[in-house]
Protein backbone atom coordinates (compact mmCIF):
# COMPACT_ATOMS: atom_id res chain seq x y z
CA UNK A 1 0.00 0.00 0.00
CA UNK A 2 1.21 3.44 -0.84
CA UNK A 3 0.82 6.12 1.72
CA UNK A 4 -0.77 9.26 0.31
CA UNK A 5 1.53 11.38 2.43
CA UNK A 6 4.75 9.76 1.20
CA UNK A 7 5.52 12.12 -1.72
CA UNK A 8 4.63 15.21 0.30
CA UNK A 9 6.92 14.19 3.15
CA UNK A 10 9.72 13.72 0.60
CA UNK A 11 9.09 17.11 -0.97
CA UNK A 12 8.36 19.30 2.03
CA UNK A 13 11.90 20.02 3.27
CA UNK A 14 13.03 21.13 -0.19
CA UNK A 15 9.85 23.08 -0.83
CA UNK A 16 10.24 25.05 2.40
CA UNK A 17 13.68 26.27 1.29
CA UNK A 18 12.48 26.73 -2.29
CA UNK A 19 9.53 28.90 -1.27
CA UNK A 20 11.39 30.91 1.37
CA UNK A 21 14.72 31.57 -0.39
CA UNK A 22 13.80 31.39 -4.07
CA UNK A 23 10.12 31.72 -5.02
CA UNK A 24 9.18 34.36 -2.44
CA UNK A 25 12.24 36.56 -3.12
CA UNK A 26 11.52 36.46 -6.86
CA UNK A 27 7.91 37.60 -6.35
CA UNK A 28 8.93 40.17 -3.76
CA UNK A 29 11.60 41.45 -6.18
CA UNK A 30 8.87 42.06 -8.74
CA UNK A 31 6.72 43.76 -6.07
CA UNK A 32 9.62 45.99 -4.96
CA UNK A 33 10.03 47.32 -8.48
CA UNK A 34 6.75 49.27 -8.11
CA UNK A 35 7.97 51.19 -5.05
CA UNK A 36 10.45 53.74 -3.90
CA UNK A 37 12.12 51.17 -1.67
CA UNK A 38 15.13 51.80 0.55
CA UNK A 39 17.11 49.51 2.79
CA UNK A 40 14.52 50.04 5.56
CA UNK A 41 11.60 48.93 3.40
CA UNK A 42 8.98 50.55 1.14
CA UNK A 43 8.67 54.33 1.23
CA UNK A 44 6.14 55.12 -1.46
CA UNK A 45 4.12 53.32 -4.14
CA UNK A 46 5.18 54.55 -7.55
CA UNK A 47 3.26 52.32 -9.94
CA UNK A 48 5.39 52.11 -13.06
CA UNK A 49 7.44 55.09 -11.89
CA UNK A 50 10.74 53.21 -11.59
CA UNK A 51 10.32 51.80 -15.09
CA UNK A 52 9.42 55.21 -16.53
CA UNK A 53 12.51 56.66 -14.84
CA UNK A 54 14.72 53.93 -16.26
CA UNK A 55 13.50 54.21 -19.83
CA UNK A 56 13.65 58.01 -19.86
CA UNK A 57 17.20 57.99 -18.46
CA UNK A 58 19.94 58.23 -21.08
CA UNK A 59 22.29 56.44 -18.71
CA UNK A 60 20.08 53.35 -18.64
CA UNK A 61 19.93 53.25 -22.45
CA UNK A 62 23.71 53.37 -22.42
CA UNK A 63 23.75 50.47 -19.95
CA UNK A 64 21.49 48.49 -22.28
CA UNK A 65 23.77 49.38 -25.19
CA UNK A 66 26.82 48.26 -23.21
CA UNK A 67 25.13 44.94 -22.42
CA UNK A 68 24.37 44.29 -26.07
CA UNK A 69 27.87 45.39 -27.07
CA UNK A 70 29.26 42.87 -24.61
CA UNK A 71 26.97 40.21 -26.06
CA UNK A 72 28.31 40.92 -29.56
CA UNK A 73 31.93 40.92 -28.39
CA UNK A 74 31.45 37.74 -26.40
CA UNK A 75 28.92 35.33 -27.93
CA UNK A 76 30.18 34.84 -31.52
CA UNK A 77 33.86 34.56 -30.50
CA UNK A 78 33.22 32.19 -27.61
CA UNK A 79 31.23 29.87 -29.87
CA UNK A 80 33.90 29.90 -32.59
CA UNK A 81 36.79 29.51 -30.16
CA UNK A 82 35.10 26.71 -28.20
CA UNK A 83 34.07 24.84 -31.34
CA UNK A 84 37.56 25.16 -32.81
CA UNK A 85 39.20 23.96 -29.59
CA UNK A 86 36.69 21.11 -29.27
CA UNK A 87 37.61 19.91 -32.77
CA UNK A 88 41.31 20.07 -31.83
CA UNK A 89 40.68 18.25 -28.56
CA UNK A 90 38.37 15.59 -30.03
CA UNK A 91 39.54 12.00 -30.35
CA UNK A 92 42.72 10.45 -29.06
CA UNK A 93 46.22 11.69 -29.82
CA UNK A 94 49.10 11.27 -27.36
CA UNK A 95 49.08 13.98 -24.71
CA UNK A 96 45.49 15.03 -25.39
CA UNK A 97 44.62 14.65 -21.70
CA UNK A 98 47.07 17.37 -20.69
CA UNK A 99 45.73 19.73 -23.34
CA UNK A 100 42.14 19.06 -22.28
CA UNK A 101 43.02 19.86 -18.67
CA UNK A 102 44.66 23.12 -19.70
CA UNK A 103 41.59 24.28 -21.61
CA UNK A 104 39.08 23.07 -19.00
CA UNK A 105 40.93 24.50 -16.01
CA UNK A 106 39.93 28.19 -16.37
CA UNK A 107 36.25 27.40 -15.74
CA UNK A 108 37.00 26.50 -12.12
CA UNK A 109 39.28 29.48 -11.46
CA UNK A 110 37.51 32.21 -9.55
CA UNK A 111 37.03 35.53 -11.30
CA UNK A 112 38.74 37.29 -8.38
CA UNK A 113 41.95 35.40 -9.14
CA UNK A 114 41.96 35.60 -12.93
CA UNK A 115 41.11 39.30 -12.73
CA UNK A 116 44.09 39.96 -10.46
CA UNK A 117 46.37 38.36 -13.05
CA UNK A 118 44.81 40.32 -15.93
CA UNK A 119 44.88 43.64 -14.06
CA UNK A 120 48.54 43.16 -13.29
CA UNK A 121 49.55 41.93 -16.77
CA UNK A 122 47.64 44.79 -18.41
CA UNK A 123 48.62 47.50 -15.96
CA UNK A 124 49.76 50.60 -17.89
CA UNK A 125 52.72 51.15 -15.53
CA UNK A 126 53.96 47.69 -14.55
CA UNK A 127 52.12 45.30 -16.87
CA UNK A 128 54.14 42.70 -18.71
CA UNK A 129 51.85 42.77 -21.75
CA UNK A 130 53.01 46.23 -22.84
CA UNK A 131 56.57 45.16 -22.12
CA UNK A 132 56.23 42.12 -24.37
CA UNK A 133 54.40 44.03 -27.11
CA UNK A 134 57.19 46.62 -26.99
CA UNK A 135 59.64 43.90 -28.08
CA UNK A 136 57.57 43.57 -31.26
CA UNK A 137 57.49 47.35 -31.67
CA UNK A 138 53.84 47.76 -30.66
CA UNK A 139 53.04 50.97 -28.81
CA UNK A 140 51.90 50.65 -25.16
CA UNK A 141 48.17 50.76 -24.43
CA UNK A 142 46.34 51.61 -21.25
CA UNK A 143 43.97 48.64 -21.83
CA UNK A 144 41.41 48.64 -19.03
CA UNK A 145 41.65 52.42 -18.58
CA UNK A 146 40.74 53.06 -22.18
CA UNK A 147 37.20 53.26 -23.56
CA UNK A 148 36.73 50.64 -26.25
CA UNK A 149 39.61 48.48 -25.09
CA UNK A 150 38.09 47.91 -21.64
CA UNK A 151 35.00 46.06 -22.86
CA UNK A 152 37.09 44.02 -25.29
CA UNK A 153 39.45 42.93 -22.51
CA UNK A 154 36.50 42.00 -20.28
CA UNK A 155 35.02 39.89 -23.07
CA UNK A 156 38.37 38.14 -23.65
CA UNK A 157 38.55 37.25 -19.97
CA UNK A 158 35.00 35.91 -19.98
CA UNK A 159 35.74 33.91 -23.16
CA UNK A 160 38.80 32.48 -21.42
CA UNK A 161 36.90 31.48 -18.31
CA UNK A 162 33.78 30.10 -20.02
CA UNK A 163 35.27 28.30 -23.03
CA UNK A 164 36.00 25.16 -21.00
CA UNK A 165 32.30 24.67 -20.27
CA UNK A 166 31.39 25.17 -23.93
CA UNK A 167 34.21 22.94 -25.19
CA UNK A 168 32.82 20.11 -23.04
CA UNK A 169 29.35 20.56 -24.57
CA UNK A 170 30.83 20.61 -28.10
CA UNK A 171 32.97 17.54 -27.36
CA UNK A 172 29.85 15.65 -26.28
CA UNK A 173 28.24 16.72 -29.57
CA UNK A 174 31.26 15.58 -31.59
CA UNK A 175 31.17 12.17 -29.86
CA UNK A 176 27.69 11.67 -31.28
CA UNK A 177 28.78 12.15 -34.89
CA UNK A 178 29.56 8.72 -36.32
CA UNK A 179 33.09 7.99 -37.42
CA UNK A 180 31.89 6.44 -40.69
CA UNK A 181 30.82 9.83 -41.98
CA UNK A 182 34.35 11.17 -41.52
CA UNK A 183 35.91 8.08 -43.06
CA UNK A 184 33.59 8.37 -46.05
CA UNK A 185 34.52 12.04 -46.42
CA UNK A 186 38.21 11.20 -46.31
CA UNK A 187 37.79 8.49 -48.96
CA UNK A 188 36.02 11.05 -51.14
CA UNK A 189 39.09 13.29 -50.78
CA UNK A 190 37.46 15.97 -48.64
CA UNK A 191 40.03 18.29 -47.05
CA UNK A 192 39.82 19.14 -43.32
CA UNK A 193 38.18 22.55 -43.92
CA UNK A 194 35.50 21.16 -46.22
CA UNK A 195 34.87 18.35 -43.76
CA UNK A 196 34.52 20.86 -40.95
CA UNK A 197 32.10 23.20 -42.72
CA UNK A 198 30.13 20.58 -44.69
CA UNK A 199 29.89 17.82 -42.10
CA UNK A 200 30.84 18.90 -38.59
CA UNK A 201 29.03 22.26 -38.44
CA UNK A 202 25.69 21.06 -39.90
CA UNK A 203 25.61 17.99 -37.65
CA UNK A 204 26.45 20.11 -34.61
CA UNK A 205 23.52 22.49 -35.24
CA UNK A 206 21.52 21.43 -32.14
CA UNK A 207 24.63 21.77 -29.96
CA UNK A 208 25.40 25.18 -31.48
CA UNK A 209 21.85 26.25 -30.63
CA UNK A 210 22.28 25.11 -27.04
CA UNK A 211 25.63 26.87 -26.62
CA UNK A 212 24.27 30.03 -28.26
CA UNK A 213 21.25 30.19 -25.96
CA UNK A 214 23.35 29.55 -22.85
CA UNK A 215 25.99 32.09 -23.92
CA UNK A 216 23.44 34.81 -24.68
CA UNK A 217 21.76 34.27 -21.31
CA UNK A 218 25.14 34.21 -19.57
CA UNK A 219 26.37 37.32 -21.39
CA UNK A 220 23.49 39.42 -20.04
CA UNK A 221 24.35 38.37 -16.50
CA UNK A 222 28.07 39.10 -16.59
CA UNK A 223 29.08 40.74 -13.33
CA UNK A 224 32.22 39.42 -11.61
CA UNK A 225 34.63 40.34 -14.40
CA UNK A 226 33.17 43.86 -14.62
CA UNK A 227 33.29 44.30 -10.84
CA UNK A 228 36.88 43.09 -10.62
CA UNK A 229 38.43 44.53 -13.78
CA UNK A 230 36.78 47.88 -14.52
CA UNK A 231 34.20 48.76 -11.85
CA UNK A 232 31.92 49.74 -14.75
CA UNK A 233 34.42 52.28 -16.12
CA UNK A 234 36.16 54.00 -17.73
CA UNK A 235 33.41 56.65 -17.93
CA UNK A 236 30.65 54.07 -17.56
CA UNK A 237 31.70 52.32 -20.76
CA UNK A 238 31.53 48.84 -19.18
CA UNK A 239 28.52 49.40 -16.92
CA UNK A 240 26.28 46.51 -18.00
CA UNK A 241 22.85 45.53 -16.65
CA UNK A 242 23.97 43.31 -13.77
CA UNK A 243 26.58 45.83 -12.65
CA UNK A 244 24.08 48.70 -12.86
CA UNK A 245 21.65 46.68 -10.74
CA UNK A 246 24.38 46.07 -8.16
CA UNK A 247 25.29 49.76 -8.09
CA UNK A 248 21.68 50.87 -7.67
CA UNK A 249 20.94 48.17 -5.10
CA UNK A 250 24.04 48.04 -2.98
CA UNK A 251 25.90 51.33 -3.48
CA UNK A 252 22.83 53.59 -3.53
CA UNK A 253 20.52 51.19 -1.65
CA UNK A 254 17.78 52.07 -4.09
CA UNK A 255 16.15 48.63 -4.00
CA UNK A 256 13.09 49.67 -6.02
CA UNK A 257 15.08 50.81 -9.06
CA UNK A 258 17.48 47.85 -8.76
CA UNK A 259 14.51 45.45 -8.71
CA UNK A 260 13.09 47.16 -11.80
CA UNK A 261 16.44 46.61 -13.56
CA UNK A 262 16.18 42.95 -12.50
CA UNK A 263 12.70 42.66 -14.01
CA UNK A 264 13.92 44.24 -17.26
CA UNK A 265 16.84 41.78 -17.34
CA UNK A 266 14.48 38.86 -16.82
CA UNK A 267 12.23 40.11 -19.62
CA UNK A 268 15.09 40.60 -22.09
CA UNK A 269 16.47 37.13 -21.36
CA UNK A 270 13.04 35.52 -21.78
CA UNK A 271 12.44 37.30 -25.10
CA UNK A 272 15.89 36.48 -26.49
CA UNK A 273 15.57 32.83 -25.48
CA UNK A 274 12.21 32.53 -27.25
CA UNK A 275 13.52 34.27 -30.39
CA UNK A 276 16.53 31.97 -30.55
CA UNK A 277 14.44 28.83 -30.25
CA UNK A 278 12.09 30.09 -32.96
CA UNK A 279 14.82 31.30 -35.27
CA UNK A 280 17.50 28.65 -34.84
CA UNK A 281 15.26 25.83 -33.67
CA UNK A 282 12.98 25.45 -36.67
CA UNK A 283 15.81 25.03 -39.12
CA UNK A 284 17.12 22.14 -37.12
CA UNK A 285 17.49 18.94 -39.12
CA UNK B 1 47.20 10.55 -47.66
CA UNK B 2 49.73 9.51 -45.02
CA UNK B 3 51.61 12.75 -45.59
CA UNK B 4 48.58 15.00 -45.09
CA UNK B 5 47.69 13.07 -41.95
CA UNK B 6 51.11 13.65 -40.40
CA UNK B 7 51.02 17.27 -41.50
CA UNK B 8 47.60 17.83 -40.00
CA UNK B 9 48.64 16.09 -36.79
CA UNK B 10 51.67 18.37 -36.53
CA UNK B 11 49.49 21.40 -37.20
CA UNK B 12 47.13 20.21 -34.49
CA UNK B 13 49.93 19.92 -31.93
CA UNK B 14 51.29 23.33 -32.85
CA UNK B 15 47.85 24.94 -32.53
CA UNK B 16 47.19 23.20 -29.20
CA UNK B 17 50.59 24.17 -27.81
CA UNK B 18 50.38 27.82 -28.81
CA UNK B 19 46.79 28.23 -27.59
CA UNK B 20 47.51 26.14 -24.49
CA UNK B 21 50.37 28.47 -23.54
CA UNK B 22 48.11 31.50 -23.98
CA UNK B 23 45.37 29.80 -21.94
CA UNK B 24 47.63 28.88 -19.05
CA UNK B 25 49.67 32.11 -19.06
CA UNK B 26 47.63 34.10 -16.49
CA UNK B 27 47.85 31.27 -13.96
CA UNK B 28 51.47 30.57 -14.79
CA UNK B 29 52.33 34.25 -14.33
CA UNK B 30 50.64 34.31 -10.91
CA UNK B 31 52.49 31.16 -9.88
CA UNK B 32 55.95 32.23 -11.09
CA UNK B 33 55.88 35.80 -9.79
CA UNK B 34 54.40 34.85 -6.41
CA UNK B 35 57.90 33.51 -5.66
CA UNK B 36 59.69 36.60 -7.01
CA UNK B 37 60.79 39.73 -5.17
CA UNK B 38 58.27 42.55 -5.56
CA UNK B 39 61.03 44.60 -7.21
CA UNK B 40 60.91 42.23 -10.19
CA UNK B 41 57.27 43.08 -10.75
CA UNK B 42 57.85 46.83 -10.45
CA UNK B 43 60.82 46.62 -12.81
CA UNK B 44 58.75 44.54 -15.24
CA UNK B 45 61.24 41.68 -15.40
CA UNK B 46 59.95 39.05 -17.83
CA UNK B 47 61.70 36.35 -15.80
CA UNK B 48 62.15 36.56 -12.01
CA UNK B 49 65.67 37.36 -10.82
CA UNK B 50 65.53 35.40 -7.56
CA UNK B 51 63.37 33.06 -5.50
CA UNK B 52 61.68 33.98 -2.25
CA UNK B 53 59.00 32.55 0.03
CA UNK B 54 58.42 35.85 1.86
CA UNK B 55 55.08 36.51 0.12
CA UNK B 56 53.74 33.12 1.18
CA UNK B 57 54.95 33.87 4.68
CA UNK B 58 53.02 37.16 4.61
CA UNK B 59 49.87 35.51 3.21
CA UNK B 60 49.84 32.57 5.58
CA UNK B 61 50.89 34.24 8.83
CA UNK B 62 49.69 37.86 8.75
CA UNK B 63 46.53 39.86 8.15
CA UNK B 64 46.52 41.73 4.87
CA UNK B 65 44.41 44.87 5.40
CA UNK B 66 42.46 42.94 8.00
CA UNK B 67 42.02 39.89 5.78
CA UNK B 68 43.43 36.63 7.00
CA UNK B 69 43.72 34.34 3.99
CA UNK B 70 43.83 31.04 5.94
CA UNK B 71 40.65 31.92 7.82
CA UNK B 72 38.95 32.93 4.55
CA UNK B 73 39.85 29.46 3.26
CA UNK B 74 38.28 27.94 6.38
CA UNK B 75 35.11 30.02 5.82
CA UNK B 76 34.94 28.86 2.21
CA UNK B 77 35.49 25.21 3.12
CA UNK B 78 32.84 25.31 5.83
CA UNK B 79 30.33 26.85 3.41
CA UNK B 80 31.12 24.27 0.70
CA UNK B 81 30.70 21.33 3.09
CA UNK B 82 27.41 22.54 4.57
CA UNK B 83 25.97 23.45 1.17
CA UNK B 84 26.92 20.08 -0.34
CA UNK B 85 25.43 18.11 2.54
CA UNK B 86 22.35 20.34 2.73
CA UNK B 87 21.66 20.21 -1.00
CA UNK B 88 21.98 16.42 -1.11
CA UNK B 89 19.67 15.96 1.88
CA UNK B 90 17.04 18.31 0.45
CA UNK B 91 17.29 17.37 -3.23
CA UNK B 92 17.42 13.56 -3.11
CA UNK B 93 13.95 12.93 -1.62
CA UNK B 94 12.36 15.81 -3.52
CA UNK B 95 13.79 14.70 -6.87
CA UNK B 96 12.73 11.12 -6.16
CA UNK B 97 9.15 12.19 -5.46
CA UNK B 98 9.08 14.31 -8.64
CA UNK B 99 10.52 11.47 -10.72
CA UNK B 100 8.86 8.29 -9.49
CA UNK B 101 5.87 8.94 -7.24
CA UNK B 102 2.56 9.97 -8.79
CA UNK B 103 0.66 12.56 -6.78
CA UNK B 104 -1.62 15.51 -7.32
CA UNK B 105 0.20 18.68 -8.34
CA UNK B 106 3.45 16.99 -9.33
CA UNK B 107 3.74 18.55 -12.78
CA UNK B 108 2.76 21.95 -11.42
CA UNK B 109 5.42 21.85 -8.71
CA UNK B 110 8.11 20.69 -11.11
CA UNK B 111 7.04 23.33 -13.63
CA UNK B 112 7.39 26.09 -11.02
CA UNK B 113 10.80 24.81 -9.94
CA UNK B 114 11.95 24.72 -13.55
CA UNK B 115 10.59 28.21 -14.19
CA UNK B 116 12.83 29.72 -11.50
CA UNK B 117 15.81 28.10 -13.22
CA UNK B 118 15.28 30.40 -16.19
CA UNK B 119 15.31 33.55 -14.06
CA UNK B 120 18.55 35.48 -13.70
CA UNK B 121 19.70 35.36 -10.09
CA UNK B 122 19.91 39.15 -9.83
CA UNK B 123 16.24 40.00 -9.34
CA UNK B 124 16.22 38.29 -5.94
CA UNK B 125 19.33 39.99 -4.50
CA UNK B 126 17.50 42.90 -2.88
CA UNK B 127 14.59 40.94 -1.43
CA UNK B 128 16.96 38.22 -0.25
CA UNK B 129 19.11 40.84 1.46
CA UNK B 130 16.03 42.23 3.16
CA UNK B 131 15.00 38.73 4.25
CA UNK B 132 18.46 38.08 5.70
CA UNK B 133 18.35 41.42 7.52
CA UNK B 134 15.01 40.44 9.07
CA UNK B 135 16.53 37.15 10.19
CA UNK B 136 19.63 38.98 11.52
CA UNK B 137 21.79 36.95 9.14
CA UNK B 138 23.58 39.77 7.29
CA UNK B 139 27.35 39.28 7.47
CA UNK B 140 27.09 35.70 8.77
CA UNK B 141 28.05 32.29 7.39
CA UNK B 142 24.41 31.01 7.49
CA UNK B 143 23.50 34.17 5.56
CA UNK B 144 25.80 33.00 2.75
CA UNK B 145 24.69 29.37 2.92
CA UNK B 146 20.88 29.45 3.15
CA UNK B 147 19.98 31.06 -0.20
CA UNK B 148 22.17 28.50 -2.01
CA UNK B 149 20.23 25.51 -0.67
CA UNK B 150 17.20 25.56 -3.02
CA UNK B 151 19.41 25.53 -6.16
CA UNK B 152 17.37 23.87 -8.88
CA UNK B 153 20.15 22.12 -10.78
CA UNK B 154 20.30 19.19 -8.31
CA UNK B 155 16.57 18.56 -8.52
CA UNK B 156 16.88 18.54 -12.27
CA UNK B 157 19.89 16.22 -12.37
CA UNK B 158 18.62 13.71 -9.78
CA UNK B 159 15.08 13.65 -11.20
CA UNK B 160 16.53 12.78 -14.59
CA UNK B 161 18.53 9.98 -12.98
CA UNK B 162 15.66 8.48 -10.96
CA UNK B 163 13.44 8.43 -14.05
CA UNK B 164 15.92 6.16 -15.86
CA UNK B 165 15.71 3.42 -13.22
CA UNK B 166 13.54 0.57 -14.61
CA UNK B 167 10.13 0.10 -12.96
CA UNK B 168 10.70 -3.68 -12.68
CA UNK B 169 13.16 -3.09 -9.87
CA UNK B 170 10.53 -1.28 -7.85
CA UNK B 171 7.82 -3.91 -8.60
CA UNK B 172 10.12 -6.73 -7.51
CA UNK B 173 10.86 -5.01 -4.21
CA UNK B 174 7.18 -4.31 -3.66
CA UNK B 175 6.30 -7.97 -4.27
CA UNK B 176 8.90 -8.85 -1.64
CA UNK B 177 7.02 -6.62 0.77
CA UNK B 178 9.26 -3.55 0.80
CA UNK B 179 7.60 -0.31 1.92
CA UNK B 180 7.83 3.07 0.11
CA UNK B 181 10.53 4.19 2.49
CA UNK B 182 12.53 0.97 2.17
CA UNK B 183 12.42 1.20 -1.62
CA UNK B 184 13.59 4.79 -1.50
CA UNK B 185 16.30 4.44 1.14
CA UNK B 186 17.57 0.90 0.52
CA UNK B 187 17.28 0.63 -3.25
CA UNK B 188 17.02 4.02 -4.93
CA UNK B 189 19.48 6.09 -2.89
CA UNK B 190 22.34 3.55 -3.24
CA UNK B 191 21.64 3.33 -6.98
CA UNK B 192 21.89 7.10 -7.22
CA UNK B 193 25.49 7.21 -5.93
CA UNK B 194 27.01 8.22 -9.31
CA UNK B 195 24.44 11.00 -9.77
CA UNK B 196 25.01 12.17 -6.20
CA UNK B 197 28.77 12.22 -6.86
CA UNK B 198 28.22 14.40 -9.93
CA UNK B 199 25.93 16.70 -7.95
CA UNK B 200 28.54 16.94 -5.21
CA UNK B 201 31.25 17.97 -7.65
CA UNK B 202 29.06 20.58 -9.33
CA UNK B 203 27.97 21.94 -5.97
CA UNK B 204 31.54 22.18 -4.65
CA UNK B 205 32.54 24.29 -7.65
CA UNK B 206 29.43 26.48 -7.49
CA UNK B 207 29.74 26.96 -3.78
CA UNK B 208 33.45 27.75 -3.74
CA UNK B 209 33.24 30.16 -6.68
CA UNK B 210 29.99 31.87 -5.73
CA UNK B 211 30.78 35.57 -5.99
CA UNK B 212 27.86 37.97 -6.18
CA UNK B 213 25.82 36.84 -3.16
CA UNK B 214 28.74 36.68 -0.67
CA UNK B 215 29.85 40.07 -2.00
CA UNK B 216 26.43 41.50 -1.15
CA UNK B 217 25.88 39.85 2.22
CA UNK B 218 29.40 40.05 3.74
CA UNK B 219 30.88 43.33 4.89
CA UNK B 220 33.72 42.62 7.33
CA UNK B 221 37.10 41.01 6.51
CA UNK B 222 36.83 38.16 9.03
CA UNK B 223 33.60 36.83 7.48
CA UNK B 224 34.88 36.88 3.89
CA UNK B 225 35.09 33.78 1.70
CA UNK B 226 38.34 33.29 -0.22
CA UNK B 227 37.07 34.89 -3.47
CA UNK B 228 35.59 37.88 -1.64
CA UNK B 229 38.84 38.30 0.31
CA UNK B 230 40.68 38.45 -3.02
CA UNK B 231 38.18 40.95 -4.41
CA UNK B 232 38.63 43.08 -1.31
CA UNK B 233 42.45 43.01 -1.57
CA UNK B 234 42.22 43.73 -5.30
CA UNK B 235 40.01 46.78 -4.73
CA UNK B 236 42.74 48.54 -2.77
CA UNK B 237 45.63 47.61 -5.02
CA UNK B 238 47.72 50.07 -6.95
CA UNK B 239 51.08 49.80 -8.65
CA UNK B 240 53.05 50.94 -5.64
CA UNK B 241 51.74 48.25 -3.28
CA UNK B 242 53.31 44.86 -2.74
CA UNK B 243 51.90 43.14 -5.80
CA UNK B 244 53.74 39.88 -5.20
CA UNK B 245 51.88 39.42 -1.89
CA UNK B 246 48.63 39.71 -3.79
CA UNK B 247 49.79 37.10 -6.33
CA UNK B 248 50.77 34.71 -3.54
CA UNK B 249 47.34 35.20 -1.94
CA UNK B 250 45.71 34.57 -5.34
CA UNK B 251 47.64 31.35 -5.72
CA UNK B 252 46.90 30.14 -2.20
CA UNK B 253 43.16 30.70 -2.66
CA UNK B 254 43.23 28.92 -6.04
CA UNK B 255 45.30 25.90 -5.09
CA UNK B 256 42.42 24.01 -3.37
CA UNK B 257 40.21 24.37 -6.43
CA UNK B 258 43.02 23.35 -8.80
CA UNK B 259 43.64 20.19 -6.76
CA UNK B 260 39.91 19.50 -6.71
CA UNK B 261 39.73 20.02 -10.47
CA UNK B 262 42.41 17.43 -11.19
CA UNK B 263 40.90 14.96 -8.73
CA UNK B 264 37.39 15.31 -10.13
CA UNK B 265 37.94 16.26 -13.78
CA UNK B 266 36.03 13.29 -15.22
CA UNK B 267 33.03 13.96 -13.00
CA UNK B 268 33.08 17.65 -13.88
CA UNK B 269 33.03 16.78 -17.57
CA UNK B 270 30.20 14.30 -17.00
CA UNK B 271 28.23 16.85 -15.05
CA UNK B 272 28.41 19.37 -17.88
CA UNK B 273 28.00 17.04 -20.88
CA UNK B 274 24.44 17.30 -22.21
CA UNK B 275 23.92 13.53 -22.19
CA UNK B 276 24.13 13.35 -18.40
CA UNK B 277 21.01 15.39 -18.00
CA UNK B 278 22.29 18.84 -17.12
CA UNK B 279 20.69 20.66 -20.02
Amino acid sequence: MRSKLFPYILLTPYLIFFLLFLAYPILRGGYMSFFDWGIMGPKEYLGLGNYVDLFTDDRFWRVLGNSFLFMLLYVPPVILVSMFLAVLLHGFIPGIGIFRSIFFLPMVINVSVSAIAIKWLMDPQIGLLNRILDIFGIAPQTWLNQQGWAMLVVSLVVIWSSSGFNIIIFLAGLENISKEIYEAAEVDGSNPWTTFFRITVPLLRPVILLVTVLSVIGSLQVFGEIFMLTGGGPFGSTTVLAYYLYEKGFNNFDFGVAAAVGVVMTGIIAILTLIQFRFLGEREV
Amino acid sequence: MFKTRTASLTARYIALTVLGLIWISPLLAIFVFSFAPNQDILRMEIFPTSFTLEHYNTVLTTNMRGVNIPSSLINSTLIVVIQVVGIIILDTPAAYALARVKFAGRELIFGLILLTMMMPGHIILMSLYELMANMSLVNTIPGIILPGLPRVIGIFLLRQFFRQIPDELEYAARVDGASDWQIFLRIMVPLATPALATLTVITVLYSWNNFLWPLVIINTPEMMTAPIAMAYLNSGTNSTQNYADLLAAAFVTTLPVIIFFFAAQDRIVQGISPTSGIK
